[in-house]
């Protein structure tokens, strides 16, 4: 888990360049990934935390529906938006 | 007044002010909590405990939403036992207010439209069961 690495903010900034999340200010950050023209996944990021404590780290993993590696490897660059697709029509819509 | 009915005066006397006194320390400690309640603090909360959640910031729920309390690096997160919800927090009030805030957030978005996965739309027809808008 590479939780230390990050910042919220870097959690919020990947979701909105990768996936093209559109977070809504809140008391926490929100936001919604869509998928075949529909709402599928939806994360919480809180604001200005670092390091990123671990469950919450794992709790914004399992909202996008990903391992924790997974989720690692969303930050650090190797998982991009198709593998994402592909991630997520495993896991929703089988 | 022979000193029988003295003393059995006196006896009656200390049983009505013991009684009263009584009847004072029980209205101080119901106003005590009363106070502690109001502030938040009628209770301690301790992370791996099951919280139930009846109000809202706004709404009020028709049945009580269950959360788990736990400790999370220093801080406490909690989670909602039937919604993939979590929350937050420097201290265990903290993050369950976070938590309302989030489930009302949620409600909101779901009463937008109905594109979402069955997933959304499940949590969405179950909060809508729960969820008073008086």
């Amino acid at each position: 888990m590479k939780n230390a690495n990050f910042h919220t903010g870097d959690v919020k900034r990947t979701c909105e360049a990768k996936l093209g999340i559109e977070f809504r200010p809140g008391k926490e950050f929100n936001g919604w990934y869509w998928f075949k023209n529909k709402k599928v996944a939806r994360i919480t990021v809180p604001k200005g935390r670092k390091p990123i404590p671990k469950k919450t780290y794992k709790a914004m993993a399992a909202q996008l529906k990903l391992s924790v590696k997974e989720f690692d490897e969303l930050l650090e660059c190797p998982l991009d938006k198709d593998r994402y697709d592909e991630i997520l029509e495993s896991r929703v819509l089988k | 007044m022979s000193d029988q009915e003295l003393k059995m005066l006196i006896k009656e006397s200390v049983r009505e002010v013991l009684e009263e006194e009584r009847v004072a320390q029980q209205e101080i400690e119901r106003l005590i909590k009363g106070v502690a309640r109001s502030s938040g603090k009628s209770k301690k909360i301790f992370p791996g405990e099951i919280i139930k959640i009846h109000v809202l910031p706004t709404k009020k729920l028709t049945q009580p939403l269950e959360a788990v309390l736990e400790t999370d690096d220093g801080g406490y997160i909690v989670r909602t036992v039937d919604l993939p919800l979590y929350a937050y927090g420097d201290d265990p009030i903290e993050a369950i207010q976070n938590l309302k805030y989030e489930i009302e957030s949620l409600y909101a978005d779901l009463m937008e439209d109905d594109n979402f996965s069955e997933e959304w739309l499940n949590c969405k027809h179950f909060l809508k069961k729960i969820i008073s808008e008086e």
